[in-house]
């Protein structure tokens, strides 16, 4: 569950890509040709924005583990018998269904260790709480009830003043109708007076009962006091960090694997809202969804729990629409870290309904199926990476005085029903193979019935199954593909090859001196000069090019490089430079062939040939590669640098050294990562 | 009382289905087979016909149906009083035909199992009677036609409509555009189908009954355009599409009104423009289901009826979303009047506004570049689109150059390949923008050099301006309006030569001849011939200065000029290149970028090659070449729509737009430069939305709100706040984006929501008003085509 390996070259990957930019921004050679090259200027300016912030740290291999799920479906509760000690401290609330919405994330520290205590506050920024309010359906709610909003550059005011609030919900109100909303400056530790002060535990994580509720500022930063209502808006997440003992318990993991696990107790989501947010009651009615959303669009959450009631349905459709929909995830790869938790399954025999369906043995048609993985996807059906089965002790056994049932022993009876769910002749098993459950449903069940486990234990061990099966790929997909690093270390690489030579010299300053001398009929309006060329001369042979390579293995990318040696052929035949110059543009030109057969698609393009009654792929390769022909043209055209600027420049010896290394770098970054893709089974 | 009737089981019937429009049928058989019966039955129509050649309905049916003029008929016969349904015998050598007529949308025509005889009737001899039924019209159940499930696409432009019937769960290419029937259209038999395909969206009245309980009978298309040149009072609309606007109470007083007058029938006083394109619409739903039921208009039966599930239409970028509110009701209100439901299927039609025009034409464009190179070659795809750096995302600019509007847009398109092969196709607008000049401001500036030309050489000086009293009474409106047809024909003719050709376009001495012959004819002598000097002639330099020349102006108060767009263009591609996301491809679709001109304008406005600025016909090889794309300009904006509807495994995921101004966003001045910022309130990255609060307006004075894309650039008006009090006023205003204000607090103060690109919503609108390069007074003679000069059939300059 380490990776080390994996992990080193992935941030040497990083590391050879980052550096590769600050040795640039310093190298003065390439800061010449910035000056002197608006293409190259543009294109680098353009990567660097493209750079995602997380490339500046390095990879780790945690992993983090969200629970999802809609209120009320027991998710809190799990996580309370999973982190005893969290939950006495009073840090997961499960006597009241009100939470205010925000994530707990839970790390692990060693029980003795300094950090084991520590907790942490954290905001969102002003446009996240901008955007809660100006998400449609809360702009529409607020201006039907008269809430005035103004935004301002750090702050929100909320002002209910003329709001058309009932009178009865007015009484219960307990803060000012008018509201500010200003995002922590930075986040804030709690101090250790208040860690185990219940009162301020509940005021951020809980919607108490009017009456209980008191309006004073529950914390303070710098010079800005917060009161519930409004950490209620602001806060985003609290950072909190246990001795994970009940996972010791359960399996055996290093500490440096157990260091490597987070868990994310998120808010529910799909809640309705709640008139104890008064004058914010629109938008935190859509905080939960947005803080979960949040968490999955900015790449946070590496696997995904999602938490179901045995028996109730799955509103995970509303995020699967808004994810979608944000366009940052792809959702064919959620399924691949997906993990469904079916809680509560003492209820196929505790509840009437759910138990004739046992009976009937179409209960999982309906429990999974229907009600969960048929709902989850306004697509349809999802296949999550894994499903399974648990149950909490507290409703097994019932809470309070009274509790009478011993959860053993009551899982001693279900065992034996739940065992027959695999037998040959059941209906139920037909159900478990359609579900791919039917090889861990008896481990799953044996470890339902052990009171010490509940299910819960066998959840966190297909957790780590699942890291350790899909743990390369989603950290190659994370590190490597979604932060576009492969793409970007490939992208740079093209770029510098354009201007320097292997060696790391400036091998622009000859070729465009040869370049220019061959372009000179193009001065006077290069663009159009480059249509009429390429109709005079190119056009008509494209055709003959491609059939000449199309019963050809690679017939496309033959197809290109024929079309480029033409293309060189009737430059320079119609340029007529001297012998020398002409050498320096041809060696370049095809020095470049390769770059641009494999970034334009050509090198893995697959397009059938044409027959005889079907020439549709000709006509393709040809309108690609008249276009083609075209932008090479152009590229040369363009890509001139300033030439008396240049010919000056001496480059320095450490000048190449250091631009050797950066070429050798990237190519061994892209070298690297696409065989870790390759090794894995990830498309780059 | 005797009678010889000749019962009506012998004839055939005319099966017909309520709230089909008004159903024709041309050259309906009938059973008279002896030449004998036919002489009879034919002089007996003629006399009967006779009677009624007076009648109102029966007038307007002589001259404008659809239907043939050139054989031997009667005149037409109403099968009853006070309905709509009609016929007319016509003879061949050797039988009797009918051409039948009935409004299925009114009366009888909609009454369900109604049988209703087309019969001659004569009375002889005081109580004898001789009748003949010819033929019944049987309005049959929807529920006994073949029924077709599916969608109706419609693409409403400025100047034309385009629209699909999609069948439900039908082939992607099961789509073709519908050649819409015009049933007012007697020359129906020399219109080009491609011409049904694009339909014209001109509206025009013909006949208004006083009752206000019975609509108009209203004409579209062509039709629509011939008619009003020969009856030029008649309550036209060159360019419904403009008027489509949510004016708030406040401001209700300036929406445009005009009368409500038909060939035949008036209705008293002033009507709002909108009223006429809510008659244009519902005609169109009409003529197309009428189209889609009977479309060659011979059809005995229904061929089928279509089951419309959903109308989906598309909407110019910039629309408001009480624009687009109002033009999504106009169809939902007119759908649940007037086309039939059937009520197992759903309970009524619902409106789609499934995406912007300009994301239709991307839409379109990428549906059908990724469908050929399928999913193992779309690296390729995008690199051929002009991503040829190997960018994640394809960034495409579209500009769509309409009739009466023009609309850019950027969208950000990346896509995913899932594990079914299916395509998920992700769309995100970046930017956008829209213009109120657009193919018809050229067409105003070819029109007023060529008025210009026409005056100078024949020493015209009557006004084209329909209110303006002529000094020669015999230069009527009907005289102008020719005049005016014919010169915008000229335009026309000119852009298609300077399309095509690089030689110059020459004004032919014939056409010349033409227009002094038929709309200046009153004011030349009869004899005058157009064989002596000066002649006109037009090159493409010459008319790309023009287009040059056309910017804003203090003179035009602000509004833009056709150069304006690329003005905007150059502004929008320095920002998207600053901010590292310039566009890869920029796609011209619309007619009018088939101009040389207009490719090149945009390549100097984008400073990127001509080959990454193309037109749909350069970047779609295979596409047109199947039938019915072959032109796919002209269907882009429904084909696209209806690619983005039903993509079949390459599924369009619409994105919401990023929360952030894309520009500098302030009080607005006039500079000699055109209008700029002056207090900026936003920033190009800020996040949506920004109050500003505080905002003095002097007394009496108007405080204008503008968006520009660098803080001393060229800006556009979005709002205007009025105080119309004696006191200093102090509001506070949202910015909701870079296009829409929302007034908070001021008290007496008012926001007019300006349209960007030009509020005028009736610019360049010359055919409605006959206002030829009036805004402001000979501003285009004088500052755009000045110094033109017209030469000698040998070249020389005169």
């Amino acid at each position: 569950m380490l990776f080390h390996e994996l992990l080193r070259t992935l941030n040497a990957i990083r590391e050879r890509f980052m550096t590769s930019l600050e040795r640039l921004d310093e190298l003065p050679s390439f800061a010449l040709l910035q000056n002197t090259s608006d293409d190259l200027r543009e294109s680098y300016f353009n990567l660097k924005s493209e750079v995602p912030q997380k490339l500046s740290q390095a990879f780790e291999s945690r992993f983090v583990i969200a629970i999802v799920g809609s209120s009320g479906h027991g998710k809190t509760t799990i996580l309370n018998e999973i982190f005893p000690h969290l939950a006495k401290r009073g840090w997961l609330v499960t006597d009241v269904t009100d939470t205010t919405s925000q994530s707990l994330r839970i790390a692990y520290a060693p029980p003795a260790s300094d950090s084991i205590d520590k907790v942490e506050v954290h905001s969102w920024d002003i446009d996240r709480i901008k955007s809660l309010f100006s998400a449609d359906e809360v702009k529409l709610q607020n201006e039907k009830d008269q809430i005035q909003v103004l935004y301002h550059e750090d702050s929100i005011e909320v002002d209910g003043t003329n709001a058309l609030f009932q009178k009865k919900d007015l009484k219960q109100f307990k803060f000012p109708l008018k509201q500010t909303l200003t995002p922590f400056p930075h986040s804030y530790p709690v101090p250790a007076a208040r860690l185990n002060d219940a009162e301020f535990i509940r005021a951020l994580t809980i919607k108490e009962q009017s009456s209980k509720l008191k309006a004073d500022p529950v914390l303070r930063i710098d010079h800005t006091e917060y009161n519930s209502l409004q950490l209620r808006a602001v806060v985003k997440n609290i950072s909190l960090y246990d001795g994970f003992e009940t996972i010791k318990g359960w399996l055996r993991l290093s500490e440096e694997e157990l260091g490597n696990l987070v868990f994310v107790d998120t808010p529910g989501i799909a809640v309705s809202g709640s008139i104890k947010d008064e004058v914010l009651r629109h938008p935190l009615e859509i905080k939960s969804n947005q803080v979960v959303l949040d968490l999955l669009e900015n790449d946070e959450l590496d696997i995904l729990v999602h938490m179901v009631l045995c028996g109730g349905q799955s509103d995970f459709a509303i995020l699967w629409k808004a994810l979608e929909k944000s366009g940052k995830i792809s959702m064919d790869h959620l399924c691949e870290r997906l993990i469904v938790a079916v809680n509560g399954a003492n209820l196929y025999f505790e509840n009437d309904d759910l138990a004739r369906h046992v009976k009937e043995g179409d209960h999982f048609q309906v429990t999974l199926e229907e009600n969960i993985l048929q709902k989850m996807s306004p697509r349809g059906r999802v296949q999550p990476a894994c499903i399974c089965f648990l149950d909490s002790k507290r409703h097994v056994e019932g809470s309070g005085f009274f509790s009478s049932k011993n959860y053993e022993k009551v899982y001693a009876q279900y065992k034996t029903e739940m065992e027959k769910w695999m037998d040959e002749d059941s209906p139920a098993r037909r159900h478990l193979i359609h579900c791919r459950l039917l090889e861990t449903f008896a481990k799953n069940i044996e470890a339902l019935k052990d009171a010490s486990d509940r299910g819960q234990g066998f959840l966190i061990q297909q957790i780590v199954v699942l890291i350790e099966r899909n743990g390369p790929v989603l950290l190659i997909k994370k590190n490597l593909i979604r932060t576009t690093l492969l793409s970007l270390c490939d992208r740079l690489l093209q770029l510098l090859t354009r201007y320097y030579s292997d060696n790391g010299e400036v091998n622009c300053y000859a070729t465009q001196r040869a370049v220019q001398e061959v372009f000179q009929g193009f001065a006077e309006d290069p663009l159009e000069t480059i249509g009429n060329f390429c109709e005079d001369y190119i056009d008509g042979q494209i055709d003959a090019c491609i059939r000449r390579c199309e019963n050809q293995t690679n017939w496309i990318e033959r197809s290109f490089l024929s079309c480029c040696s033409l293309l060189t052929d009737e430059l320079l035949k119609t340029a007529k430079p001297p012998d020398d110059v002409a050498q320096i543009v041809r060696n370049y030109l095809d020095q470049q062939m390769a770059r641009w057969a494999r970034t334009w698609g050509y090198a893995a393009a697959r397009l059938s040939p044409p027959s005889a009654n079907n020439g549709r792929s000709r006509f393709l390769l040809h309108h690609s590669l008249q276009t083609h022909m075209r932008e090479i043209l152009y590229q040369l055209a363009t890509s001139q640098t300033s030439l008396s600027d240049m010919q000056s420049f001496q480059q320095t010896e450490e000048d190449r050294e250091i631009m050797q290394t950066i070429l050798t770098d990237l190519k061994e970054a892209v070298r690297d990562g696409e065989s870790l893709c390759t090794q894995y089974g990830v498309a780059p | 009382m005797k009678s010889n009737t000749v019962s009506n089981q012998k004839a055939y019937q005319f099966i017909v289905l309520p709230y089909t429009g008004l159903q024709i049928c041309r050259g309906f058989p009938t059973y008279i087979k002896e030449e004998k019966e036919i002489e009879k039955i034919w002089n007996l129509g003629k006399k009967i016909a006779a009677r009624h050649a007076q009648d109102e309905a029966v007038q307007i049916l002589c001259k404008h149906i659809a239907v043939n003029c050139e054989v031997d008929a009667t005149g037409w016969i109403p099968c009853s009083h006070e309905e709509d349904v009609f016929f007319r015998i016509t003879r061949t050598a050797t039988s009797l035909l009918l051409d039948l007529l009935i409004d299925t949308r009114h009366g009888a025509g909609k009454q369900y199992k109604n049988k209703i005889p087309c019969l001659l009737e004569e009375k002889r001899f005081g109580l004898m009677r001789t009748s003949y039924t010819l033929a019944t019209i049987f309005i049959e159940e929807h529920g006994e036609a073949s029924g077709k499930r599916g969608t109706l696409l419609i693409d409403y432009g400025n100047s034309a409509i385009t629209s699909i019937f999609y069948p439900t769960g039908g082939k992607t290419f099961e789509n073709t555009v519908i050649p819409v029937n015009e049933p007012f259209d007697p020359n129906y038999k020399t219109r080009a189908v491609e011409g049904k395909r694009l339909l014209r969206s001109n509206v025009c009245l013909l006949r208004v009954p006083t009752n206000p309980d019975y609509e108009p009978w209203v004409v579209l298309g062509e039709p629509a355009a011939d008619l009003i040149i020969k009856e030029p009072l008649c309550t036209y609309l060159f360019a419904p599409k403009k008027y489509v606007r949510h004016w708030p109470e406040r401001l209700k007083a300036q929406e445009p009104s005009t009368t409500y007058r038909g060939v035949m029938g008036q209705r008293d006083g002033l009507h709002p423009m909108f009223r006429f394109v809510e008659l244009g619409i519902k005609q169109l739903l009409e003529s197309l289901i009428s189209t889609l039921v009977n479309p060659s208009e011979t059809s005995l039966s229904p061929e089928m009826y279509p089951l419309i599930e959903r109308i989906t239409l598309t909407y110019p970028q910039t629309w408001r979303e009480c624009d687009r509110e109002k033009f999504c009701e106009t169809f939902r209100k007119i759908a649940q009047e007037y086309i039939y439901v059937d009520k197992k299927l759903i309970g009524e039609i619902p409106i789609e506004m499934i995406c912007s025009e300009p994301v239709a034409v991307a839409a379109y464009l990428l549906w059908e570049s990724i469908f050929y190179y399928g999913p193992d070659a779309l690296k390729l795809m995008s690199s051929t689109l002009g991503n040829v750096d190997g960018e994640e995302t394809l960034r495409i600019l579209v500009l769509d150059i309409g009739g009466g509007s023009s609309d850019i847009a950027v969208v950000q398109v990346n896509w995913e390949v899932t594990n079914a092969n299916d395509i998920d196709v992700r769309f995100r607008m970046i930017e956008a923008m829209r213009f109120n000049r657009a193919g018809d401001r050229l067409n105003h500036i070819l029109v007023t050099a060529l008025l210009d030309y026409f005056r100078k050489k024949y020493e015209i000086e009557e006004s084209l301006d329909f209110e303006a009293e002529p000094n020669n009474l015999a230069f009527t409106i009907s005289e102008k309006r020719t005049a005016i047809t014919k010169l915008n024909e000229l335009a026309e003719q000119a852009k298609v030569h300077l399309s095509q050709s690089e030689q110059p376009w020459l004004l032919e001495q014939s056409e010349e001849e033409s227009l002094l012959a038929q709309g200046f004819r009153p004011l030349v002598k009869k004899e005058t011939t157009a064989d002596h000097l000066p002649f006109f002639e037009l090159d493409r330099k010459t008319f790309a200065e023009w287009i040059r020349r056309d910017t804003q102006a203090i003179e035009t108060n602000g509004e833009p000029g056709f150069m304006d767009i690329f003005l905007f263009l150059r502004d929008l591609g320095q920002t998207l290149k600053a901010n590292g996301r310039p566009p890869h491809l920029a796609v011209l679709s619309g007619r009018t970028t088939r101009l040389p001109i207009i490719q090149k304008l945009a390549v100097e406005a984008l400073d990127m090659p001509y080959h990454r600025v193309r037109t749909l016909q350069q970047l779609l090889p295979l596409t047109i070449h199947r039938p019915g794309h072959e032109n796919p300009d002209k269907i882009s904006v429904v084909a696209g729509a209806h690619r983005f509807r039903f993509g079949d495994n390459i599924r369009f995921i619409p994105l919401p737009g990023e929360k952030v101004f894309n520009r500098h966003i302030g009080s607005v001045r006039e500079t000699p430069d055109g209008l700029k910022l002056n207090q900026v309130f936003a920033n190009p990255g800020d996040s949506i939305p920004i109050s500003v609060t505080s905002l003095k307006i002097a007394p009496l004075k108007d405080l204008r709100i503008g968006h520009s894309f660098r803080k001393d650039g060229l800006a556009q008006v979005i709002a205007v706040l009025s105080n119309p009090t004696t006191d200093e006023k102090e509001v506070s205003i949202d910015l909701l984006d870079d296009f829409t204000v929302k007034l908070n607090h001021g008290d007496e103060v008012t926001l007019a929501e300006w349209i960007p690109g030009g509020n005028d919503i009736i610019a360049d609108n010359f055919f409605d008003t006959g206002k030829i390069d009036a805004n402001p007074k000979d501003f285009i003679a004088r500052t755009i085509v000045r110094d033109f000069n017209t030469v000698t059939r040998s070249g020389v300059e005169i």
